[in-house]
Formats: C-alpha cells, structure tokens, sequence
C-alpha cells in the first residue's frame, strides 16, 4: 500500500488491497524465500509507472501545462509553480472512464493495469546480525537471556515496524526453538507433546528486549528493497546456543544437541563433569 | 443429553438460547452470538485467544460452559471500543505501537490487559509480562505487545 | 476438542449437592472451577454422565479467622485467597503460594477446594495443606467428617474421599511467634507447573534456635510429601549451625517415586527439588530472624 501511495502520488487512505483471497486475485507462486518484498515492489512499481504516465498525460491535457510540469501528490495533479492549478486523481479517473473522447490523443480510456514482475538478479542477499549474552542457573539449568541485540540489512525499509515486528517474532521463534519448544515421541512412535501443555511456547516472561539496529545496503532488485522474513528465526538460534556454550565452556561442555531445556543442561554439565 | 436455557447478558445485550450442557463460552459466544472476534487457539486453556470478562473478570471462555454463565455479564472484544466505535485506551495502543501482526491472539491480549490495567493502574514492566504470560502469541515476539501494554498503562494512570 | 455429552446439575445448596453425588455416585463429577477438569474433558482425557456445578452454593464460600486457624470455603477462587488480608497474615504460605498459581485468568475461576480434590502433586495447594496440617471437612449424604491432610492425599490424583462426598471447607491452622515462611518452585515458564518445589515454614525461639519445621514437597512424588527427615534434623538446633544445602539434600534422601516425565528424569528432579528446599529454607530462616 505504501508502494503504490507512494508511486502514483496518493494518500494510503485512497489505497485498498485484496490479498490472499484466490478467487479475486491473480494466479502466482506466492510468498516463499521472503521475496513478496522485492517482488511486491517490482510488480507495483511496473504497473505504477504505466498509470503513472497515463495520469500524467491526462492531467497536463486538462491543465494545459507542459507533463514535464505535472507533480501527483495527495490523490492530486498540480502544476509546478502554479497552486492554484489542480485536479483531482478522482476527476481525471472520471475523465478516463466517462469521457474517452476528452482524452489526449494515445491514451486509452479507462484507468487499469495489470503486471508481472520477473526478477533480472537471482537471488537478492539479506543479511542479519544476532547478539545474545545469557546467564545460565548450572543447579536447574534454566537459563536466561539477558540482552538481545539485533542488527539487520534489509535495504531501504519500507515500513519500520513491520520490519521490526518481523525481526521480533522470528527471534523469539528463534529462542523457543532452543529453548522451549521440542516434539518428543515415544519408542513406539506416538506423539508424546501434543498440547500447549507439553509443547512450550515462549511467553511474555521469557523474552528479553530486543533492541534493533537498522542498516540499509540497497539490492539491485526493485527499489533496492530487500526481504525481512529470514533473519529472525534463522539468526536466533545460533546466537542463543552460542551463548549458552560460552556460559558454560568453563566447565568443558559442547553443546550438540537441542533443545536446551534445564534437564539438559544439567545432563551436559554432568556429562563434562565426568570427562 | 437434556438441554438447557441460558440468557447471558453480552456486551450490555441479552442473549439467550437453549445449549448442550457442554458447549463452551466461548462457542456460545461464536455460533449464538455470532461475536468471532473471541478466537478458539487451542481449547484448553493455554493460549489466552478466547479470553473474556464474565462478571467483569478476565476468565478462558473455552474453560467455561455457556450454562456456567447463566445469567452472567459477559464483555467481549467486541465491547471493549465505545458505542461510537472510538477504540479503548488499550486498543489505541495496540495500533500505536504495532502490537499485533495476524491478529489471533489480539482480542484475547486486549481484554487480558483491559482487566489488569483497570485493577494495577501502576504496574512495573515484570508485573506487565507476568499479566501477559498466560496469552500466547506467535508473530509479535511479544515486543510490540508490551509497548503497547506500558503505553496504556502510562494513558491510563495519567487520566 | 469438545467434551463427550452430560448431563447438567446446579445445586444450590450443601444438601442438594451431596444427595446428586450420593444419588448419582461414579457417574457424576464435581464441577468447581473448571481449571483442571474442563481441558482433561476438552482432549476426551475424561468423560463423566453427569456434571454437579457447586459453583453457585454461598455456604460453600468465604475466607475467615477462627480460633487460631483460617477457615477458607471449598469453593472460594484463588483470587480471593490473593486478595485476603485475612489469608496472608493467618497462612502466608497460603498467600505466597496462590500467586505462583498458573496466571491470573485461571485464578479468577479456580477454587480451593478443587485444587485440593483433584490432587495434582505439582500443584501448590496440596503441598501447604500437608505442610501446615490443614484439615478437610468432607459431607456425604451420610454426615460430615474431618480428615486431616496427612490422610487425604492418597496416590496420583486421588484422595481419600468417597465417590459420593464433597469437600465442604478447609482449615488451615495458624503459627504463631517467631516464624518464617517461603514457598520456592521451579517451573519451565511462568504460570507452568511445578518440576519441583517446597513450601516450608519455620519458627525460631529467642535464641535462634528452631522450634519447628515444615517443608511440603511440590512435584516429587504421586502425591504431595512432608520432607519429615529433614525436618526432624532441623528441630532444636541453632539457626546458624544449619547448612541450607545439607536440608535440601536430606529432604530428598528417601523419596521413593520421584516422576521422570518429558521435563526431566527423577534424578533430575531431586536435583532441583534440593535447591529449592534449600532456597526456602534460606528465605524462612531469614524472615524468622528478623520477626
């Protein structure tokens, strides 16, 4: 919604958008790999620049300016230098839809596109930086994680809280991974964990603060926009492990294994006891 | 199974119906009432998503029978924003401060902290996340959440 | 997800209560809070013909002094165990223990008396009323009777109660003098049941010595246990000489069925269940000192 706000001059209030409703929508291959951000964006930004030109082209004709003249903003087509000059994106849909034969010449009636985006890179790189310092209870096991520190490169951010609740939820997935969550069967193949009860999510009380640092290396995709989706459930885990292994390398533990539960924790430490 | 008559009085509303003894709250709540904005994550009284008041306490409506609360006031997220639809205090910082992603587990966050906050105007953030820990949610890491907790708790306590 | 069909009953009072119970016998359930009973008949872990919802009978609630005890009604909700003065002076592990109880939602439903009745050994109910020798008033349709704590707990979710008995009302005597009180448990997350735990009190005399000691062991067994080993070890001797780890160590010394489950082995258990002894014995004594 932002994009196109942003590509054909409207408010976001004169953007609405239909998503995953396949009845209504193209046909594609969705989201996978984090690409909707890259691909989103290159999808838009052809079919906004196709409108783009039209609008444009309308506006100028209606105005008797130069298009070179022409600035959209605000749902609106002004006149450089000139404020008193203006029309609504509302008028000149009207115009487009209503009244083809006010159009300057070229520009077909109607006021609709549609558009593909096909990547020209192969992949476009995302990178992410975890740091996690931990305190580990060697009685119980338990261990807590004290602070959380996230630096990601998602290039130019299009919405900061979404790429930092993005950021979030990936990390504490990334943390319950560790920590909490483990599928257990018995010797016989029956699922062991098959409640909340047993299978643990992490809440409230076990995540830290996560702070964020933001750098923004643009891709060579569209808008230099990259995706957000891998860097917290992927950069999680290592850091939390790593963190854990460095509390408890004095007393001659390697960590191999997951979850860390504080039952295994303890089994570790016993284990390096006895080595 | 002999079936029952229940009224329970939602969102200020009457509702009544004759239930199986073992429809939930929180199904009485969702085909009777047709209010879904109570949400079932797991039915049995871990996730939070189903929290509502009854008799203006914070209570697992998929822990409830709908005859258990014959009688009974029940506020759902759909009576938390005013008549007018202005969004609670609560509700505003939620959207403040990008406390929800899917929105599942949100009614179930918003009523939960709709009750504490009336009844710990002043809490600390341990207290915050103690309240919290019985609602899970998947998307949020929880960040936005409790910024948005102390936010309407600052709102609140001032007003 | 949805229980098995049942048939509903509301009584209103004591008596209707126990004539359904003794009318009905296995085929009816107890419904209080709810907390525990209604997710086992959600995942079908249970199903029973008839449900006998005490939650609307007043004689069942209430939280008052008496002589020396606190009376609290089998039906009164933890929050308002929570929330009672009378509660935290009269029985602090009382107090102390209901705020560790899952998470505020399910305190505003369940009740003590359910905690009691339905005799999870993880839970913290069970092992304050063994530790300071609480006394259960039970009614049948037959008459009312008083079994002690030490009696009532006896196997895996199970008490002495007959089928057709419901538990009315809970004593919880009162110490007095020098005393301190702490309840220590471990648990995966917050809210989560308890891997091990102790609730312990201690009472000092003038000179720091202790003159009595009870530590009620949460999670350590098929039932809630007295660490009466290391309780007797304690009695007599001067504060100071007493080392914390040595309690927790002896409290677990001769633990018979110490549950292995999917949070860790029995050894495990002892292992943590030692340390929290020895937390709370520090934060007892500690308190004690000072009263």
């Amino acid at each position: 919604m932002q994009l196109a706000a942003d590509a054909l001059g409207v408010r976001i209030d004169d953007v609405a958008t239909i998503q995953g409703d396949t009845a209504v929508t193209g046909f594609g291959a969705g989201a996978a790999g984090s690409r909707s951000g890259s691909m989103t964006a290159g999808a838009i930004g052809e079919a906004a620049a196709t409108l783009r030109e039209r609008i444009v082209a309308i506006a100028a004709h209606k105005l008797e300016a130069s298009q070179a003249d022409i600035e959209l903003a605000d749902s609106r087509a002004s006149v450089r230098g000139d404020p008193l000059a203006g029309v609504s994106l509302a008028d000149i849909a009207a115009t487009a839809y209503f009244e083809p034969a006010s159009l300057p010449p070229g520009v077909p009636a109607g006021l609709e596109t549609s558009a593909r985006y096909t990547n020209t890179t192969p992949f476009v790189w995302v990178n992410a930086t975890h740091l996690c310092t931990c305190e580990v209870d060697v009685v119980t096991g338990r261990v807590q994680l004290l602070r959380y520190i996230v630096s990601e490169d998602c290039g130019p951010m299009i919405n900061p809280n979404v790429v930092e609740g993005q950021i979030a939820g990936g990390t504490v997935q990334g943390i319950g991974g560790v920590l909490y969550e483990n599928l257990v069967y018995d010797e016989d193949g029956n699922p062991m964990t098959t409640t909340f009860v047993d299978y643990l999510l992490p809440t409230s009380t076990e995540v830290p603060v996560i702070e964020y640092g933001h750098v923004e290396t643009p891709s060579p995709g569209p808008g230099g926009y990259k995706g957000v989706g891998e860097g917290g459930a992927i950069g999680a885990p290592p850091a939390v492990v790593n963190a854990v292994a460095d509390a408890l390398s004095p007393l001659g533990v390697t960590i191999t294994r997951l979850p860390l539960s504080p039952a295994q924790v303890v089994a570790l430490i016993e284990e390096a006891g006895r080595r | 199974m002999p079936e029952r008559s229940v009224t329970v009085r939602v969102n200020g509303r009457d509702r009544s119906a004759i239930v199986e003894p073992r429809l939930t709250l929180a199904d009485f709540l969702r085909h009777h009432c047709r209010l879904t904005g109570t949400h079932l994550g797991c039915e049995h009284g871990v996730c939070g998503a189903c929290t509502v008041l009854l008799d203006g306490e914070a209570v697992r409506s998929c822990l409830v029978f709908a005859v258990q609360a014959d009688a009974a006031e029940v506020t759902t997220i759909e009576g938390i924003a005013e008549p007018d639809g202005q969004l609670s205090p609560v509700q505003a910082a939620f959207r403040d401060c990008h406390g929800l992603q899917c929105g599942f587990c949100t009614p179930g966050f918003v009523v939960t902290l709709t009750a504490y906050l009336r009844d710990h105007p002043d809490p600390s953030d341990e207290e915050i996340r103690e309240a919290l820990s019985g609602n899970l949610c998947r998307c949020t890491g929880y960040q936005g959440i409790l910024k948005a907790a102390r936010q309407a708790a600052a709102e609140l306590g001032a007003s | 997800m949805k229980p098995a069909p049942f048939e509903y009953h509301r009584p209103e009072t004591i008596g209707e209560a126990v004539g359904l119970l003794g009318e009905l016998g296995d085929a009816a359930k107890v419904l209080a809070g709810g907390q525990s009973l209604i997710p086992m008949l959600a995942l079908r872990l249970a199903a029973f013909d008839h449900l006998v919802d005490i939650g609307r009978i007043p004689e069942l609630k209430g939280i008052e002094r008496r002589d020396g005890h606190i009376w609290i009604g089998a039906g009164t909700r933890y929050a308002s165990v929570e929330a009672s003065p009378d509660a935290a002076a009269g029985v602090p592990l009382l107090a102390r223990a209901t705020r560790l109880i899952g998470h505020f939602q399910i305190r505003n439903r369940g009740t003590v008396g359910g905690s009691l009745a339905h005799a999870d050994p993880a839970a913290e109910y069970p092992a304050v009323a063994l530790a300071v020798g609480a006394s259960m008033q039970v009614r049948s349709s037959r008459g009312e009777r008083t079994i002690a704590a030490a009696d009532f707990f006896d196997g895996l979710w199970t008490t002495s109660m007959e089928p057709d008995e419901l538990l009315v009302a809970v004593s919880f005597p009162s110490w007095s003098g020098r005393c301190g009180f702490a309840v220590e448990e471990f648990a995966r997350r917050h809210g989560d049941f308890a891997v091990a735990g102790a609730a312990l009190g201690v009472q000092l005399d003038a000179q720091d010595r202790v003159t009595r000691c009870a530590i009620g062991l949460i999670g350590l067994g098929p039932t809630p246990e007295r660490a009466g080993r290391a309780e007797e070890s304690v009695v007599g001797r001067a504060v100071g000489e007493i080392d914390a780890e040595q309690i927790g160590r002896l409290a677990m010394a001769g633990l018979q069925s110490v549950p292995a489950d999917l949070q860790g082995s029995a050894d495990y258990r002892k292992r943590v269940g030692a340390a929290m002894v020895a937390r709370a014995w520090a934060s007892a004594v500690t308190e004690a000192a000072h009263a």
